[in-house]
């Protein structure tokens, strides 16, 4: 312990069975986005991956996805990491203010973060934004859509007089596009640790400091 | 210009299956109708469309051919007929002979028709591509296997066919094409077996026509039908911005939608999502400008935060 009265201290926030998750669907997400990009921009002379492949692989991964979502989902509810889910509502424009800032400025100041995490909350307030709305509205829209395109019969017939499986078809592709920007700021930000590979090793042992201050001493678990 | 082929094919009247009983019993009630009242050998008054379609208005009118087993159907569809290209024509214009008297005695036989003995003068012919439909024909696998008795009429009904069913829905002109093909080739194979390499069988079968991956590209040499080791086999022949499919099954519709909503919306307003093909350039514009975008930012952010510890660190 400091004299200020912070200690630090290594504590598990990133159980087993949340790693084996978020890695297996980054292999899926990988995967589905190069599948993804091959299906929609498809193109005889400069294939990524040929169509025929990229079908097979984009559904195989498709389904893994979803399964991982239902595990993510089952066990986030399950385990006390859903606490990391439940905004705080307390200067909540302030707070996603204050972390925007800190992107755009402070951290060229070498400022440190304002919101390292904690025990009870592990995302800083935009990550917890970005991850709520990926998680529980994202990836579901572009599940159902993607099983819409799969079997198509499960699609309604017509919408507003067109092909039913257009609105479907569009919002797939848009919602892959936002899940593509997503991807790239998810692996840059990965760098913004204290070194450039600390949040993968976090990632990779499940094991993070954290600071542990008298205010919160129902941290120390 | 060479006619040839066109001009020998000889007419054939579509068939269908029809029960036993159901086709005694009909030719039993045609029989039981008086015909013209003339007698062999006097000309009778032409007859009028009604009045061949007392009887051959009947969908049960046929019979059995004992060559081949198979039940010759005599039956016109009134309807279809009257809405046919070739509805405001007499039955008697192209089916010549004694019809006086049962069987009816056409003249030449049966078969006695083709395209070619209606469809003539250099305008007409230049107009229906009819030199070129007969050179595809002639490269078709239906006479380079020498099919017998294949002609114009085994996949054109005289009595039905109608420039604009090709605007009509596409599921439509697939079910109407595909049943033409199917109503011999459904006999010789198991159509959905054979095609099991194609996912999702079944649809594909409903949603294109057989003659879109059975004919070569482009959608102009329609006639000219490839055997079937020749088919379009390659996924992105149909699911990709300059698929085939634009230049066969769509092409009608396409243009009609380019006429309706402009060329950018008449692409992206067409009726049916094909992956790879139905792209909206505006919208693969803005998912390349958002990714694009977002690699830039980071791109940009990181070389900051580069130059900005570097700056920090210097002594």
């Amino acid at each position: 312990m400091n004299p200020d009265g912070i200690t630090k201290k290594k504590v598990m926030l990133y159980p087993l069975w949340l790693r084996l998750w978020h890695w297996s669907n980054a292999l899926m997400f990988t995967l589905l986005l190069l599948s993804g990009i091959s299906l929609h921009f498809s193109d005889p002379d400069a294939p990524v991956i040929g169509f025929a492949t990229a079908r097979v692989l984009h559904n195989v991964c498709g389904l893994f996805l979803t399964m991982g979502f239902v595990w993510f989902i089952v066990a986030n509810w399950l385990s006390d990491n859903l606490r990391h889910y439940r905004p705080v509502r307390q200067n909540f424009v302030a707070r996603l203010l204050k972390q925007a800032d800190f992107y755009a400025r402070g951290i060229f100041l070498g400022q440190s973060h304002p919101f390292p995490a904690t025990w009870g909350q592990k995302f800083n307030p935009l990550q917890q934004m970005t991850y709520l709305l990926i998680m529980y509205l994202v990836l579901p829209v572009i599940i159902v859509t993607g099983f819409m395109l799969w079997v198509p019969e499960w699609a309604p017939e017509q919408i507003l007089g067109m092909d039913g499986l257009w609105p479907a078809a569009v919002l797939h592709y848009l919602v892959g596009v936002a899940l593509a920007v997503f991807f790239v700021g998810h692996v840059y930000l990965v760098t913004i640790g204290k070194t450039m590979t600390s949040q993968i090793e976090k990632m990779l042992s499940g094991w993070e400091e954290i600071r542990i201050d008298k205010e919160n001493d129902h941290e120390r678990r | 210009m060479d006619m040839g082929r066109l001009t020998s094919v000889k007419m054939r009247i579509p068939r269908m299956r029809l029960g036993g009983s159901a086709l005694v019993m009909a030719m039993t009630f045609a029989f039981s109708f008086p015909l013209m009242g003339g007698e062999p050998g006097v000309p009778a008054e032409e007859p009028q469309n009604g009045t061949c379609l007392r009887c051959h208005g009947m969908p049960t009118l046929g019979y059995q051919d004992p060559d081949s087993g198979k039940f010759i159907n005599f039956y016109v569809d009134h309807e279809k007929f009257s809405r046919s290209d070739h509805g405001r024509q007499g039955c008697v214009v192209c089916h010549k002979g004694n019809f006086t008297v049962l069987p009816h005695q056409p003249e030449g036989g049966r078969n006695h028709h083709s395209c070619g003995d209606c469809h003539t003068g250099e305008k007409l012919v230049q107009r229906m591509r009819l030199v070129g439909i007969a050179a595809q024909f002639q490269k078709s696998v239906h006479v380079q296997r020498k099919v017998k008795g294949f002609d114009c009429f085994s996949c054109h009904n005289p009595h039905e066919s109608r420039l604009e069913n090709r605007m009509r829905a596409e599921t439509d002109v697939v079910r109407r094409d595909n049943g033409v093909c199917l109503n011999c080739h459904q006999e010789m194979m198991a159509v959905e077996e054979k095609h099991q390499v194609i996912p999702k069988t079944g649809m594909h079968l409903a949603a294109v026509r057989c003659l879109d991956c059975h004919t070569p590209r482009p959608g102009s040499v329609i006639h000219a039908i490839e055997p079937a080791q020749r088919a379009e086999r390659n996924c992105v022949a149909c699911h990709s911005r300059d698929s085939i499919l634009l230049t066969k099954l769509y092409k009608y519709r396409l243009h009609e939608s380019e006429q309706r909503a402009g060329f950018i919306n008449g692409v992206v307003l067409s009726d049916y999502y094909v992956i790879g093909m139905t792209r909206h350039p505006l919208l693969d514009a803005l998912g390349i400008l958002g990714v694009g975008g977002a690699l830039l930012g980071v791109l940009i952010h990181g070389a900051g935060r580069w130059f900005a510890t570097r700056r920090r660190l210097k002594p």
